[in-house]
This record gives C-alpha cells, sequence and structure tokens, in this order.
C-alpha cells in the first residue's frame, strides 16, 4: 500500500506541475510591472523623449484617476507640465516619439517623485 | 459490505505492481520536470533605452497586431512545441511552446512552416494577450532547431 501512495503522490506532482503552468500563465498580470513602477518609468520615458536634461528635470505621479492611467506632473525647468499616462498604451517610437500620454491640467496633490 | 472490502483490499494489496507504477511515476514527473524546464523565455516589458540583447532588432521588424492587449514590448522564447493549430485565417498557425517552466503561444509569420511537436522554436516578437488568456508571441523572427 506505502508503494501506491508513493504513485499517487508523483502523479499527482506531474499533474499539478501541468495545471500550474497552465493555471500560471493565463494570468499574464504577472509578467507586467506594478502599476506606480509602470508610471515612474513612463513619467522617465517621457523626460527622454522632450530631451529634458536629468540635472534640471524631475517628475512625480500625482494621481491614480482610474485603473491603468497615472497622472505625472514634470518640471522641465521652464515650468510644470502634467500627463496622463494609459500603461496599457504608451509607447514609444523612433518616428513619432511617444503615445499613450496626453497633457492635462495640472492639480495640486503629491504621491511620488522621482528626479 | 465486509465482503467488498475484503476484495478491494485483495486488489489493492500488490507490492509488487505498485512499485512498478512508482518508478514509472517518478520517471514521468522527471520527465515533465526535465520537459518543461529547458529552454528560456525572457521578456522585455518595456522598449530598452540601453544594453539591448542583440536580438532586440527582431522586436519592431513587423506590425503589431492591434486586436489584443499587449502585455510586453518584446518576448523571445526558446523552447519545445508542444502543439500547433492552423487557421482560421489563410496563412494563420499557432503553436504551443513549452520553455523555463513557462507555456506560450507562438503566432507564426503569415505563410511560415509549421513545426512538429518536440521541435526547438526559437521566436522573437511582440507578446500579447491571446484569446483564451494565454500569453502569445506574435513572431517577427523565428528560428526552428
Amino acid at each position: 500500500m506505502r508503494w501506491l501512495a508513493v504513485t499517487v503522490a508523483l502523479l499527482s506532482a506531474s499533474a499539478a506541475l501541468v495545471a500550474g503552468i497552465y493555471l500560471r500563465d493565463r494570468d499574464p498580470s504577472g509578467w507586467l510591472p506594478p502599476p506606480r513602477v509602470a508610471a515612474r518609468q513612463d513619467a522617465e520615458t517621457i523626460l527622454l523623449e522632450i530631451a529634458c536634461p536629468r540635472a534640471i528635470c524631475s517628475y512625480r505621479l500625482v494621481g491614480n484617476p482610474r485603473p491603468g492611467h497615472w497622472v505625472a506632473s514634470l518640471f522641465t525647468g521652464a515650468g510644470t507640465v502634467c500627463f496622463d499616462i494609459d500603461l496599457v498604451a504608451f509607447d514609444v517610437d523612433a518616428s513619432r516619439g511617444f503615445t499613450g500620454a496626453t497633457r492635462v491640467p495640472c492639480r495640486p496633490a503629491g504621491t511620488a517623485s522621482g528626479a | 459490505m465486509r465482503h467488498r472490502l475484503a476484495a478491494l483490499h485483495a486488489f489493492l494489496n500488490r507490492p509488487r505492481l505498485w512499485r512498478v507504477t512508482a518508478v514509472m511515476a517518478a520517471l514521468l514527473l522527471a520527465g515533465v520536470v526535465v520537459g518543461a524546464g529547458q529552454g528560456s523565455v525572457q521578456v522585455l516589458p518595456r522598449r530598452p533605452h540601453a544594453a539591448t540583447p542583440p536580438w532586440e532588432r527582431w522586436c519592431t521588424a513587423g506590425q503589431v497586431r492591434d486586436d489584443r492587449k499587449r502585455l510586453a514590448f518584446c518576448a523571445r522564447v526558446d523552447g519545445l512545441a508542444l502543439a500547433s493549430t492552423t487557421g482560421p485565417g489563410f496563412g494563420e498557425a499557432h503553436v504551443a511552446v513549452i520553455a523555463g517552466f513557462h507555456l506560450t503561444i507562438v503566432r507564426l509569420p503569415y505563410g511560415a512552416p509549421v513545426p512538429s511537436r518536440g521541435t526547438r522554436v526559437i521566436a522573437v516578437g511582440p507578446m500579447v494577450r491571446a484569446r483564451d488568456g494565454q500569453r502569445e508571441v506574435q513572431a517577427f523572427r523565428l528560428v526552428r532547431g
């Protein structure tokens, strides 16, 4: 009977491994960085795309108005501009620049910052 | 009732048989671990600005389909083909690839020959969400081993 239990345990382990791989990969959210981290990366990318030197420019994440959207406030030396970043749609193209971020009015708030 | 229990006990009391099945189950588990663990999956969540891997140049070598949610800028999958399907569109084919303990669907370039089961497949392209929820690499570059 002991070997029967061993057999059942090993077969269960095989089935669990296969099922685990299948089910885990059905949830692709684990491959994306957390929304706040993604928003930071996108804000830094916008700074790079507008060729704003890091010594002068910085950004802050000032809000998360709705799921998948973050508002970043960019300090460019000449002033402050705010962008609503769509985390899913945001992309950078060599010819068109960045897409998926729209300019929005800045509102006083503060949640996170980066230089 | 007691008679049935005795019959069941007699049926199950076959230590030699269960020893053999245990060995076979151990071999099966080892095969699953080795088969699922081979290969690799590399994902670039965002377009890199510096220190790009050599395969990154293939990530923009085609038109990304816009009818699927994009999960990552690009991915490189190096694994074994498990199964394949063709259609519904003309020249459209998908291959399920197991690599690095991950199952990934690879959408082949139009007209590409479909690799048979067990063939080594290396695919590079944007990662999107397949219709069934799995991760799908839209292969702009495909190499078969």
